[in-house]
């Protein structure tokens, strides 16, 4: 009993310690249009949870794809598997080479396990060059964003694989055995991409000292290495949030294909036609305000995408959801300085709606302002109307929808409220 | 003339692996198994001597369901399970319990003579397992094959030169259940010697091919009977 005790304040004081968001991508290619969208989700929460860390970017360069590269570029090169592992890692080859050799890379299922097991025993990054493009796209477009190598992380836990084996310890097979589910971290001597997972998580809280690490994905290796960790970890909780993606013409677009403009490309578009805007909350409103589409015969959100016709609107919505911003702040600057203007000795009010705002708001700023992470979490999971819900945004309308029934306000009041408008903003990330 | 005894050889045991996988010994020729035996396990050193304990009886207590299982060449996995820590369990393909059991697949080479450990020495038959390097998963797969081997081969011996009957396959379970088997290890070229040269033993091929370490022939039995 005390054990317990003592781990549930040991998570206490991990958790104020903040909160990591993470989603992972894999860099053998430029990350399109449909990677935005899930990094405005992984913005949404960074934002929700106030976290003052960026958003990292897991980059997976590990892997049968990683490896199917790997050996394309050996072979164009005319290089060994271990000197072109070192040029890529060392960025002496071209991102066009990278994306090239990823787009036509090599069947490698009888090599994956050498390749990948050189790639992480040395922690090397052998998408580095198109991690730092990447990198500074992101930068340009607004976001703050830390891509980590997945071998990196990987090898720095991999131990901890080895550990939690227990009897099969050194058997090549690590499964997680607890009371309902079996989860496999490693067979015939290969990690599973759960395995992977489990370990860059492990090795992300380890590094950022965080007491959550939330998980913006939403392939089922991220529920599985979820539940691994809360079966081994008592530092830290990791949370899954389930990603974006965008569809073209009802069917989910990918970069590979070409029906997804490239980040690089989205940027240079929109800022063509919007020269001071930004991307990156244009992305975000759009999320917080645009319908969802689900694959056929499912209501999931693991199975939702934001679908357009095609790649050309794609921007035009992007553009026409940074007006509809712009436009929203006004409205809001607007009702604020109205708000202003009725500033008086007394409360006073012709809805009970906003009578009831007044009644409780001391007791609601009190909450709202302490932070709502478990509310932030729960309400990411829900879709009204088709359109994903965002706990902040929500409270946001909500409290400028109680304002015009506010005919006279105390000073007091007046303050809190705006205290309560710009934590929405902010918590909302627009 | 060496190379062509040599040859010839090679060619004799290449025709035997083929008869066979050629002989079915009245099952089927075709077709998927309705029903899996899903082996749980609990650590890379399972008890063989309760896991086979418990496999008998289990056939026994479902002998209309396994003698369809079996005559379908007993579709085997073994496995780990969050509920069942050790023991064997038929059931439908289709049963959705069945994706409770998650598939070992180990690489390190298993100790087979530690894993042999404690089993009977005598009995209605023997089973002669390859001896190959292996992996504990693949060594169960051929252990369990053979075992269901050997209890096919008497089910045959009960029906007489008549069609095998769920009557006859039940008749060979307690056999082999209350008389026991003699488990040993031999090589590949012995088991086909054993082949060779005794008609009331049965090699048993492996065709699915699922399992990577799992050897070409999987071992032979020989019926006491």
């Amino acid at each position: 009993m005390e054990n317990k005790i003592s781990k549930k304040i040991e998570n206490e004081m991990r958790q104020e310690n903040g909160v990591c968001v993470a989603c992972c991508i894999t860099l053998g290619k430029q990350p399109h249009i449909g990677h935005l969208m899930l990094l405005s989700i992984a913005e949404q929460m960074r934002s929700g949870l106030g976290s003052e860390l960026p958003i990292v970017l897991i980059n997976n360069n590990t892997g049968p794809r990683s490896a199917g590269t790997l050996l394309k570029i050996a072979l164009d090169f005319d290089l060994s598997v271990a000197n072109a592992a070192m040029a890529m890692n060392n960025g002496l080859i071209e991102v066009d080479e990278i994306v090239g050799a990823y787009r036509g890379r090599l069947d490698s299922s009888e090599r994956v396990s050498e390749v990948e097991k050189m790639v992480a025993g040395q922690a090397l990054d052998i998408f580095s060059v198109v991690s730092k493009e990447t990198q500074e796209v992101l930068r340009l477009s607004g976001y703050k964003v830390e891509i980590a190598s997945g071998s990196y992380l990987l090898n720095a836990s991999r131990k901890l694989i080895d550990e939690v084996g227990g009897d099969w310890k050194g058997t090549g097979y690590t499964p997680l055995v607890d009371g309902k589910r079996v989860v496999l971290l490693e067979k015939s001597g290969d990690l599973t991409s759960t395995g992977v997972l489990f370990a860059a998580v492990n090795s992300l809280s380890e590094m950022t000292k965080s007491g959550t690490v939330v998980v913006v994905d939403s392939q089922p290796e991220v529920s599985d290495a979820n539940f691994a960790l809360s079966v081994v970890a008592t530092k830290f909780k990791c949370v899954q949030v389930m990603g974006a993606g965008v569809g073209i013409g009802g069917a989910v677009a990918s970069g590979t294909g070409g029906e997804a403009v490239t980040i690089k490309e989205a940027r240079k578009l929109f800022n063509e036609v919007r020269p001071g805007g930004n991307l990156k909350k244009a992305v975000l409103y759009f999320t917080l305000n645009n319908q969802l589409s689900f694959a056929r015969n499912s209501i999931d959100l693991k199975d939702s995408f934001y679908n357009f016709d095609s790649g050309d609107e794609v921007m035009s919505r992007l553009v026409d959801s940074w007006d509809k911003l712009v436009e929203f702040n006004q409205k809001l600057v607007g009702e604020v300085e109205n708000l202003a203007l009725r500033v008086g000795s007394c409360s006073l009010t012709n809805t009970d709606k906003s009578k009831r705002f007044l009644e409780y708001l001391q007791s609601k700023a009190s909450g709202l302002l302490a932070g709502e992470a478990e509310r932030v979490l729960a309400e990411s999971k829900r879709v009204v109307g088709g359109v994903r819900q965002n706990y902040y945004f929500n409270q946001l309308k909500t409290i400028m929808n109680c304002l015009d029934g506010i005919v006279m306000l105390r000073e007091d009041q007046f303050l809190t409220i705006g205290k309560m408008l710009q934590f929405c903003i902010d918590r909302s990330g627009i | 003339m060496e190379t062509i005894n040599k040859t010839t050889h090679l060619e004799d045991n290449e025709r035997l692996i083929e008869l066979a996988y050629a002989e079915k010994k009245g099952r089927e020729a075709f077709g998927s198994n309705p029903y899996t035996c899903y082996v749980a396990i609990n650590s890379p050193k399972p008890d063989l001597s309760l896991l086979s304990e418990s496999l008998l009886s289990e056939l026994a207590e479902n002998y209309d369901k396994a003698f369809v299982w079996a005559r379908s060449w007993d579709k085997t996995i073994v496995s780990i399970s969050p509920t069942q820590p050790l023991g064997c369990f038929l059931m439908s393909t289709d049963d959705i319990k069945g994706k409770m059991f998650v598939p070992v697949m180990t690489n390190l080479v298993a100790d087979q003579s530690r894993l042999l450990q404690g089993l009977s020495r005598a009995g209605v038959g023997q089973l002669v397992l390859n001896n190959q390097e292996t992996t504990v998963d693949a060594f169960m797969i051929c252990y369990f094959h053979m075992l269901n081997e050997l209890v096919w081969d008497l089910t045959l011996d009960y029906s007489n030169g008549k069609d095998p009957t769920e009557e006859s396959y039940l008749l060979a379970l307690i056999a082999v259940k209350s008389g026991g088997f003699e488990v040993s290890i031999a090589s590949t070229e012995d088991l086909l010697k054993i082949s060779k040269n005794s008609s009331r033993a049965s090699l048993r091929i492996y065709g699915s091919k699922i399992n990577k370490y799992v050897p070409q022939v999987m071992g032979a039995v020989v019926t006491n009977k």
